[in-house]
């Protein structure tokens, strides 16, 4: 087997964490919080936006993990696609019940101007690869990932926040994601042995 | 008949994987998906790139998240966890204690005192132990993320049609480990024992039991070139060549 082996092959920590899971072995959460935990924690937070809540979050969200694992159907989806849609559910739920208790009226459209800030910031102290990609995907792309999958938007409400038909929205999701891919694959990040690099690399930072 | 490259390209399957469908567009496209390996293969893909984009924007959760996860998804065991407890427990105690003045009362505090420093001393080592585990676990996800790390699952034979077991191992590291998923107990008398075939000849990989925790690491010889991997059924102690009547699970590298 050579190390330009495509993703699409499971990994082996994920292969590892659904056989653990389905015997219902606690391994398979520490397994999880090792390999995915990063990553999911990530996307709560930028949801809830507060670190004590999203720490919240993704321990709910362990825990629901591991008493739904009966119904993950590896057939359907990765592992972490199953993952990470929980955790968004969980976090866009505690997003909304905290704007509920704070007596927010509306969903603001993350200002993108902040957003550039924290762009630039990653570029001073990102990681490289990070802000390789984030260079080379144009800014509309960004946005649009951004409010699908680090938001709490549905591509309903992004339609109406962004005063455009349901049907672009989609249109553009689908251009965002595309050009994602191209440049990912570009810079080596799809295939199983450059992910686990960038993985452990970005571990070892801390 | 729906035209598979309109499908594709209409964005319904970043919807799917966004998981923002309703339920009738959801057995759509797992119908579709089901019926048309482009389709399949397409879906696949845009995970690949949404989760490769959200593993890149990592950051570490809070130091102690992890633990109470634990805790709340323990089954019989008690968790020793907030060692702290126990030990502002101990010293609660021992302070109410101290405020006794008899003799009397000062020999059944000694008694209480004895209990609790036992109770202690085993808590402290459960919290080792659960200490230890974790470092052990944390070992492994890092040899499985290692690029170097292969896996070759060994499937049940028509003996043992639902056992499996994987070995894992890295040329460039020198180092395997067996992962028992599901063995049946063997019977009394015999033990599992484990073969790489290098050049069409069995080799002998030791013999090993059932681990405690299942898919638990099990340290075996590293052997490069092996073709395939198999686990049979011998005697205590093993045999010299395997008893292929015997065989349980078995697993072709590549």
């Amino acid at each position: 087997m050579s190390q330009t082996k495509p993703l699409s092959a499971r990994q082996p920590l994920e292969e590892q964490i659904i056989r653990l899971l389905a015997t219902k072995s606690q391994a398979a959460i520490t397994l999880i919080y090792e390999g995915y935990g990063g990553a999911l924690y990530h996307v709560i937070l930028k949801i809830v936006g507060q670190a004590e809540l999203a720490q919240e979050v993704l321990q709910d969200s362990l825990v629901k993990i591991w008493q739904n694992s009966t119904q993950y159907d590896a057939g359907k989806a990765r592992l972490f696609t199953w993952m990470v849609q929980i955790c968004r559910n969980a976090a866009i739920d505690a997003r909304r019940s905290r704007r509920f208790k704070e007596g927010e009226k509306t969903k603001e459209l993350p200002d993108f101007v902040s957003n550039v800030e924290r762009f630039s910031e990653n570029q001073r102290q990102g990681d490289p690869a990070l802000r390789a990609i984030l260079q080379r995907l144009p800014e509309q792309d960004q946005r649009i990932i951004e409010l699908l999958y680090f938001q709490e938007f549905t591509q309903q409400e992004a339609s109406e926040a962004l005063g455009m038909p349901l049907g672009s929205v989609k249109t553009r999701v689908r251009g965002a994601i595309k050009q994602l891919r191209a440049i990912l694959g570009d810079e080596g990040l799809l295939t199983s042995a450059a992910v686990v690099q960038l993985i452990q690399f970005l571990l070892e930072r801390h | 008949m729906k035209d598979i490259k309109t499908f594709i390209e209409s964005g319904i399957l970043e919807s799917y994987v966004l998981g923002d469908v309703t339920a009738a567009e959801r057995a759509e496209v797992e119908r579709m998906a089901a019926d048309h390996p482009e389709v399949r293969e397409e879906i696949i893909r845009i995970e690949e790139t949404l989760e490769v984009y959200a593993q890149l924007h990592r950051e570490s959760p809070p130091p102690g998240t992890l633990q109470p996860v634990l805790e709340r998804t323990g089954s019989s065991v008690t968790p020793p966890g907030g060692s702290n407890s126990s030990w502002w427990r101990l010293a609660a105690v021992f302070l109410g204690l101290m405020t006794l003045t008899t003799s009397w009362l000062w020999l059944r505090e000694r008694q209480q005192f004895q209990e609790l420093a036992a109770d202690y001393s085993a808590q402290v080592l459960a919290c080792d132990s659960v200490q230890q585990q974790q470092e052990k676990l944390f070992a492994e996800a890092s040899f499985l993320r290692n690029p170097g790390t292969r896996s070759v699952v060994m499937a049940g034979t028509e003996k043992a049609p639902d056992a499996e077991a994987i070995v894992f191992y890295n040329p460039a590291l020198g180092r395997a480990y067996l992962s028992v998923s599901a063995l049946p107990p063997p019977p009394s008398g015999k033990q599992y024992q484990l073969w790489a075939l290098i050049g069409g000849q069995p080799v002998d990989m030791g013999v090993f039991d059932l681990p405690v925790t299942v898919g638990q690491f099990q340290d075996i010889p590293f052997v490069a070139g092996a073709e395939a991997f198999a686990v049979t059924l011998e005697d205590l102690g093993g045999k010299p060549t395997p008893n292929l009547e015997a065989l349980t699970v078995i697993g072709l590298v590549g």
